[in-house]
């Protein structure tokens, strides 16, 4: 079933923006017969700061985290302001203008509808 | 053709694995600090600033709603719990499942004394900043030298 192929992450290593490692964030990927859905943590990246995009079949998110402000002296410290970066293929049988992209509590969920071709209809049979 | 495809894509969630693992390794690494030595496993991460005036303690906790979570002190230590869910939508098929439901708490106890009554708590994007005001005897102060 084309459904196995589909939502294969390209592998992206991480690559130094602004001098600073990218990290990948953890996702979820879901599907059923509408859409496919993608849930990914993003905490401290707010929706200014988050890039999603669709270039020749790969859809691309991109949280910059913004820096520790230089006023505070860390005292502890079990994690450092990440920048965010993942990519994922995307089947051509979506509906690019359709996909919808929601930040809630530092999880960005995003929405790709399927294009209307694949998903399975139900034919009504006729009694004469 | 179908299961080399399949088997290629387990090397590579493998790999996935194996690099997370190693992202964690060095954030630890970097941590590096004496304070509750941050293991892999915990979760949330926390970091603690001094502004001054203030303690700040940041938590990362990503797709833990406000209704979930209770915070709590005493006189000595702050006490954070919180439940974060992954629910399978109904009736979707899971490609990748990388996230987990946490059930958490996790105490701190600061170096300095707080006011617990003047603290405040905002959640925003994922993250929860707590802001402890320190006891006014303990703030900065300047002693001015007189001359004799």
């Amino acid at each position: 079933m084309a459904s196995t192929e589909v939502m294969r992450k390209e592998q992206n290593l991480p690559q130094s923006m602004r001098g600073r490692p990218v990290v990948m964030p953890l996702v979820d990927i879901f599907e059923n017969d509408d859409e496919y859905m993608i849930n990914t943590d993003l905490p401290g990246i707010s929706a200014d700061n988050l890039n999603v995009s669709l270039d020749r079949g790969e859809l691309t998110v991109e949280g910059i985290c913004p820096d520790e402000p230089d006023t505070s002296e860390a005292l502890v410290r079990e994690y450092r302001p990440r920048d965010y970066r993942r990519t994922f293929l995307v089947p051509d049988t979506i509906q690019a203008d359709g996909i919808s992209a929601n930040l809630d509590d530092g999880v960005l969920t995003i929405r790709i509808p399927k294009a209307a071709a694949v998903k399975p209809r139900r034919i009504e049979i006729k009694v004469d | 053709m179908l299961t080399g495809w399949l088997d290629v894509d387990r090397t590579f969630s493998l790999m996935d694995d194996f690099r997370r693992r190693m992202d964690r390794v060095l954030e630890d690494m970097e941590a590096g600090q004496p304070w509750q030595a941050a293991r892999s496993n915990t979760w949330p991460r926390a970091n603690l600033y001094d502004t001054g005036e203030d303690l700040r303690l940041v938590l990362q906790l990503p797709g833990v709603s406000k209704d979930s979570l209770s915070i709590s002190s005493n006189q000595e230590t702050l006490t954070i719990r919180g439940e974060r869910k992954t629910e399978i939508p109904r009736g979707y098929s899971i490609h990748r499942q990388e996230r987990s439901p946490v059930e958490f708490s996790r105490s701190f106890t600061f170096p300095v004394k707080v006011d617990a009554d003047k603290s405040s708590a905002e959640l925003k994007n994922g993250l929860l900043t707590i802001t402890l005001p320190k006891l006014p005897e303990l703030k900065p102060r300047s002693i001015e030298v007189s001359v004799g």
